[in-house]
């Protein structure tokens, strides 16, 4: 039971290159906890991510997700799968720019074939709970501001009730107060969802709010060779 | 439905290159349609103009040439046949019934039609339909006029109204005739078919507006004539009745001579028709009678069956109609290639987007479905606003194609082919459609997924 994710003897090499660019032996977070991978750009992360979400199959090893073996769904249940237990919330663009956030959230929903009627309700509670007004429901994505975008991605994240969030360096587009503002926020619907997060960013001063910390080069041994190549 | 909700903001989004390829769409529904819709009216406008009648006979020329001015009132009569001939074939004991018709005159744009009351007994169109009176009845004296429902409803007419005739046909003629006037006695029935644009007078009415019967009330003033004479040789040239041209002259240059209204009563027969309509009393007959007419020593004639002088139109027609479809299906296809280039040459662009959709759990094969679905939007809004303009050129087109053609084209072009036009055409552009699609479906798989 214990673990959301469990990477065995992971490897992954782009079509056409002749590294690989992603080998994790091993990586596992549990239940309920939080962690923050530590990484630049160029490290493996966002392939490790795709991995994780099941948008990406590994071409060796096992990717387990909730204790389930993703290479052994098909494509159409790994994309269920995702739509049901993954929240995924980038650095930008997290939302279509011309749709409106209520439409925005909504394809998230009826992924999963949430009734109209329960997403309504739910939608603007989770609005009330990221200090967003129900107003901005009927606002083109575009039209709000940077830090609105990304609240509006955690609601687009969680409105499924994951079990796991994937925050991929969501506030390197952010200033510091806003940027403190999301992190409380993003925390404080953890706490209540009881979902397990992992959160990627190179910025140490975020480290503190998590249980656990991790560098993806410590993870990824590809990546280690290649800076190894580098000095 | 959220598919087609994603993909109709999507459009939005992107209207100004939406709205040109449906505008390129529409332009070429409306060719395709177009040619199909005025090819299938005009063959049942014309097939449905003369029914009955197993021979025209009318000058040498050819059958479709004789039919065409003759019955569906295009193009001009060169020659006319003598009254004798008419009166000889009349008494053939294989004719059943014989109309007249004595066409090269107007009025105010609508043709006249020289007849007498026999036309109004056995003419037929549609499917053996004959003519029927809205009010009044058939010619009563020599100046009566029978009017069309299109001249009556265009002009206001009403039995008892009087009018006058014009030289020439055309809305603008220089010679008018105007010293007689002719009472309207009766108002047909709407037929849609060129008699609603006819004015019905009487032979001998018409040889006495033509001047051939002394009817001048009021002697024709010096600058009429000058005037008149001005254009004579206009009128000769497009005009059957040379002669009746040049006794009218001699009337007017007299312009002496005050005759009573009653002489007309003593109105000579015309001495020549334009054509006549023949039933038989046995169908069977036709072709001897026909062979008869054409072998006529006396005077060359043209014996035509209508039947046979349609379909040999269709034929001469059909050649023409084929290249204007494969035109417009030419011209279709391409801008349902234009559709797809478009939403290809968006993909790149919407490579993130794509991305989104598929993090968020949405398989790929609804990406390949949303472009198929922004594929069929357009195309259906492209083939409505092709058949909306269809609908309104042939209203404002209607009017213009009765009056010079002859050919009565209902503005309605929704019909159980144009509706499998449409349906053909949804499902060629969701076919190329196919390339954009199968493109983005690509990029949203695992490997080819960019953030």
């Amino acid at each position: 039971m214990g673990n959301v994710v469990a990477l065995n003897d992971l490897c992954f090499t782009w079509p056409g290159a002749d590294k690989p660019v992603l080998t994790v032996p091993q990586f596992t977070l549990s239940n309920d906890r939080s962690v923050f991978l530590l990484g630049a750009s160029g490290s493996g992360k966002s392939t490790l991510l795709k991995i994780i979400g099941g948008l990406m199959l590994p071409d060796t090893g096992t990717v387990e997700v909730l204790n389930t073996n993703l290479a052994r769904l098909s494509n159409r249940q790994r994309d269920t799968f995702r739509a049901q237990n993954i929240g995924f919330i980038f650095q930008q663009f997290n939302l279509i720019p011309y749709l409106d956030i209520y439409t925005n959230i909504l394809v998230s929903a009826s992924l999963t074939g949430m009734k109209t009627s329960v997403f309504r309700n739910k939608v603007e509670d989770i609005m009330a709970s990221l200090s967003l007004a129900p107003a901005l429901l009927s606002r083109r994505a575009d039209q709000l501001s940077a830090g609105q975008q990304q609240r509006a991605a955690i609601a687009r994240a969680i409105i499924n009730d994951p079990s796991l969030i994937i925050a991929d360096e969501p506030t390197s587009a952010l200033d510091e107060e806003t940027r403190d503002n999301f992190i409380r926020l993003l925390l404080s619907t953890r706490e209540r969802s009881g979902a397990s997060i992992i959160f990627v960013s190179h910025d140490r001063q975020l480290i503190p709010h998590f249980d656990h910390v991790q560098r993806i080069a410590d993870l990824n041994k590809a990546a280690q060779r290649s800076e190894h190549d580098a000095v | 439905m959220m598919l087609f909700n994603l993909a109709w903001k999507s459009l939005l989004e992107r209207r100004v290159s939406v709205f040109l390829t449906i505008v390129t769409i529409c332009i070429s529904v409306f060719i395709a349609a177009g040619v199909a819709h005025v090819r299938n009216q005009a063959q049942s406008s014309f097939d449905r103009t003369i029914s009955g009648v197993d021979l025209i006979i009318g000058p040498r020329t050819s059958q479709i040439n004789l039919m065409l001015y003759s019955v569906f009132r295009i193009g001009y009569p060169g020659n006319g046949i003598s009254w004798e001939s008419f009166e000889l074939i009349k008494s053939d004991n294989r004719v059943a019934w014989i109309i007249p018709v004595s066409l090269g005159d107007s009025h105010q744009g609508f043709r006249v039609v020289g007849t007498n009351n026999d036309y109004f007994e056995h003419y037929q169109f549609g499917q053996r339909q004959s003519l029927a009176f809205d009010s009044g009845g058939v010619f009563a004296s020599v100046h009566d006029a029978v009017i069309g429902a299109d001249v009556a409803r265009e002009l206001g007419y009403q039995t008892g109204d009087t009018l006058t005739l014009s030289h020439g046909v055309g809305t603008t003629s220089f010679q008018n005739h105007d010293n007689v006037q002719f009472t309207v006695s009766g108002i047909l029935t709407a037929t849609g078919t060129p008699v609603d644009q006819a004015v019905h007078v009487t032979l001998q009415g018409l040889e006495s507006a033509h001047g051939n019967v002394a009817t001048h009330q009021h002697a024709v003033d010096e600058e009429d004539y000058e005037h008149e004479h001005g254009h004579e040789h206009e009128h000769d040239e497009d005009h059957a009745h040379e002669e009746d041209t040049h006794a009218k002259h001699l009337q007017s240059g007299s312009a002496a001579a005050p005759d009573t209204f009653s002489s007309v009563a003593n109105a000579v027969q015309p001495s020549q028709i334009t054509a006549a309509f023949v039933g038989l009393h046995n169908r069977a007959a036709v072709f001897a009678l026909q062979q008869a007419v054409n072998e006529y020593p006396s005077e060359p004639l043209t014996g035509a069956l209508p039947g046979v002088a349609l379909a040999e139109l269709w034929q001469m027609m059909g050649m023409v109609e084929n290249i204007l479809l494969v035109i417009s299906v030419l011209v279709l296809i391409s801008s349902l290639t234009g559709l797809s280039t478009m939403l290809l040459s968006s993909m790149r662009e919407r490579r993130h987007e794509i991305f989104l959709y598929r993090a968020v759990g949405m398989p790929s094969r609804s990406i390949l479905l949303l472009v198929e679905a922004e594929a069929v939007l357009i195309t259906a809004l492209g083939i409505l606003s092709g058949f909306a303009l269809l609908f309104l050129v042939t209203s404002a087109g209607q009017d213009f194609l009765s009056m010079r053609f002859g050919i009565f084209i209902s503005q309605n072009p929704i019909n159980q082919q144009s509706l499998f036009f449409a349906l053909v055409i949804l499902v060629v552009a969701a076919l190329l459609a196919l390339i954009p699609a199968i493109s983005a479906y690509r990029s949203s798989l695992g490997s080819q997924l960019t953030t």
